[in-house]
């Protein structure tokens, strides 16, 4: 019966259907892609309870690739993550919003027994639009109008993950210009933007805790098109009041050429340059504020000018992550950018991730992992140059 | 049926070769773009990221390197002034899309996969890794390394490619130093058989050291120039630019030069 009801297609020509036959069937020899079922919750065990690493989940397209991630981090011995969660992705049109791909990164980060710290940023076509057509803009455009839709928005994510994120982090790097779209953001109207922001959330979700985004460290000079020295924006945003609508700072303080002992100066961009830009927010404020290093790292792309050898990424972070231990209690989390990318970026970035797109660990990988879990050894890293015999 | 199979390949066949035929007939008739409708101001602005060394450097507090000379043998090819203007490493493409700048001299050629709107042209070096070995024992491929010794940076790209391969062949030994300047070292000096390094390091270091190489490419890099996909008559203007660079031999000589 079927058949003969397939008859008249049959009759386009058995020549033609052979061909989609053989065009479309290797379609369905291509495997299929592991599925990433939740098994018993896990804990990390660590000696190192503020390690901690960006990730970035978001832009991964297969499940399995997060559980993987995920797992990897927690193998590592890192209890908390950092993950950005952009308003672009789940407020396609104005409040309607979708939230799958957070609930897909959170529920497997808690089945890994991970705290996660959400960063919030990227704004949506149709708020990047609501001060006219602004021509061009970029994804992190936020006109003025766009602001209460912006604090909306956090408030409606800490209220859905209110209990699996108890911190998000308010934009990122606000001192940048590229990070608004190139357009002037002062100081005082990052402050509003995060009393918007905390007013919005205080309402949803009252045991969420706001964090200011850690500036980036810059020296550029005043008057600069590209940013804001990172010290100088903090002492204007903490004078402004920033403290008032905040329960912590989110710093960003890589290491670049210096080792991690290296002494912070107001005109040199180090790993102890945070405890400069935490001096700044403590002259400022009288509320104690909780800090957490949501940056940091070295790079080892070859070709960086600011890159150290990849050996030496290794021997910096290890003793970073001592360094923080044993001497910065104050530090709540110390998270490393970044475990992965879903995709190579095919640039210096790499030169910061621990494991490849391919789930290759890198050397630093296992170092950390060594360091963290109490396993093998973190010392003998490299041999020393070589000589010609005698 | 086997004759109606063979005339259906024989139509499609027949089609596309029509096709081809006919694109390309359409595209000579095309008149070639107008250089200076495509820059205006007859100026061609360059991003480049004064921290991208070897390819751009600070010399004397002026930008200079690889990437400079070939920004300027473009214009000179398309007539027009050079223009430089620094780009932040997180902005860059942003600054294509907002019409800062023209073109990005270096760019890896797969990224521009990963940016919808950015193409790359045809790649001007490759600087992916190169396994390093004596010329008069030369090795042409890794697979000849099981049993031997081999150099390399540690926690370096070329240690996690090692590591990869010590998993397929006979062992060899690794020998781990600091920097890839040491590997090679090591190789001149008789004590590691080859080095693993990438083509930069390579061919920095055997500028400056007498040690007759044998480059195997491993591992591919290519580097391109990148340009905004929305205007693709200025890609092709571009590219073909690039490629005539290629065929006066000013590429080859500018990669003499500075690496």
């Amino acid at each position: 019966m079927v058949l003969k009801r397939l008859k008249p297609l049959i009759g386009i020509g058995p020549a033609a259907l052979r061909l989609l036959l053989v065009l479309v069937l290797p379609g369905f020899l291509v495997p299929a892609e592991p599925r990433a079922t939740l098994k018993e919750r896990q804990q990390v065990d660590t000696d190192l309870p503020q390690l901690c690493v960006h990730t970035r989940l978001i832009d991964e397209v297969w499940e399995w690739k997060i559980q993987r991630s995920l797992q990897l981090v927690r193998e590592m011995g890192a209890g908390t993550i950092v993950e950005f969660f952009p308003w672009a992705y789940f407020e396609n049109s104005p409040g309607n919003l979708d939230w799958q791909r957070a609930d897909r990164i959170l529920r497997h980060a808690d089945n890994q027994g991970l705290r996660v710290i959400a960063r919030m940023g990227l704004v949506p076509a149709w708020a990047r639009d609501s001060a006219g057509r602004q021509s061009p803009n970029t994804l992190n455009t936020l006109p003025r109008e766009a602001w209460d839709d912006f604090a909306a928005f956090v408030a409606a994510f800490a209220a859905r993950y209110q209990g699996v994120v108890n911190h998000v982090i308010i934009w990122n790097e606000p001192n940048l210009a590229f990070e608004w779209g190139h357009a002037a953001v002062t100081p005082d109207d990052y402050v509003e933007l995060l009393r918007l922001t905390h007013n919005a959330v205080r309402e949803s979700s009252p045991h969420t805790a706001l964090l200011a985004a850690g500036p980036a460290q810059t020296l550029e000079p005043p008057g600069s098109p590209h940013g804001t020295n990172d010290l100088l924006w903090l002492e204007d945003t903490f004078a402004a009041g920033a403290a008032n609508w905040i329960d912590g700072l989110a710093l960003h303080s890589y290491g670049f050429a210096d080792r991690p002992q290296a002494p912070p100066g107001r005109d040199r961009l180090n790993f102890r340059r945070m405890e400069l830009q935490r001096e700044v927010v403590q002259r400022h404020s009288e509320k104690e504020l909780a800090f957490y290093l949501t940056e940091t790292g070295w790079n080892d792309d070859p070709h960086h000018e600011l890159a150290v050898s990849p050996a030496r990424r290794i021997r910096y972070t290890l003793d970073a992550l001592e360094s923080a231990d044993q001497q910065w209690p104050w530090l709540e989390n110390l998270c490393l950018w970044a475990l992965r990318y879903p995709a190579p970026t095919m640039n210096w970035r790499d030169g910061y991730t621990l494991i490849t797109p391919e789930f290759l660990a890198k050397p630093i990988y296992y170092a950390i992992q060594n360091l963290a879990r109490g396993q093998g050894n973190v010392d003998a890293l490299w041999l020393p140059p070589p000589v010609a015999p005698s | 049926m086997v004759a109606s199979t063979r005339r259906a390949i024989l139509i499609s066949a027949g089609l596309i070769v029509f096709l081809l035929l006919a694109s390309l007939a359409i595209r000579s008739q095309m008149p070639r773009p107008d250089v200076a409708d495509l820059f205006p101001g007859g100026q061609l602005r360059i991003g480049i990221e004064v921290s991208l060394s070897p390819y751009v450097q600070l010399q004397d507090g002026e930008p200079a390197g690889l990437a400079i000379e070939l920004g300027q043998a473009l214009a000179q090819e398309l007539d027009l002034v050079p223009r430089f203007i620094s780009v932040s490493q997180d902005g860059r493409f942003d600054s294509l899309r907002l019409g800062i700048i023209d073109l990005l001299p270096v760019v890896d050629a797969r990224q521009t996969a990963f940016e919808a709107d950015v193409l790359a042209t045809r790649p001007w070096f490759n600087a992916g890794l190169v396994l390093v070995s004596h010329q008069d024992n030369a090795l042409q491929s890794m697979q000849e390394i099981g049993g031997r010794s081999l150099a390399l940076a540690s926690g370096s790209v070329a240690d996690t490619e090692a590591r990869r391969w010590q998993r397929r062949l006979a062992a060899f030994t690794v020998l781990p130093y600091e920097l890839p300047v040491h590997a090679l070292d090591s190789l001149r000096l008789g004590i590691a058989d080859a080095a693993l390094v990438n083509a930069l390091d390579a061919r920095l270091y055997l500028r400056q050291h007498d040690l007759a190489a044998a480059l195997h490419q491993v591992s591919d890099q290519h580097v391109a120039l990148a340009l905004l996909s929305a205007s693709p008559l200025r890609w092709q203007v571009i590219d073909r630019a690039l490629g005539k660079l290629f065929e006066e031999g000013t590429v080859a000589r500018l990669l003499k030069t500075w690496l």
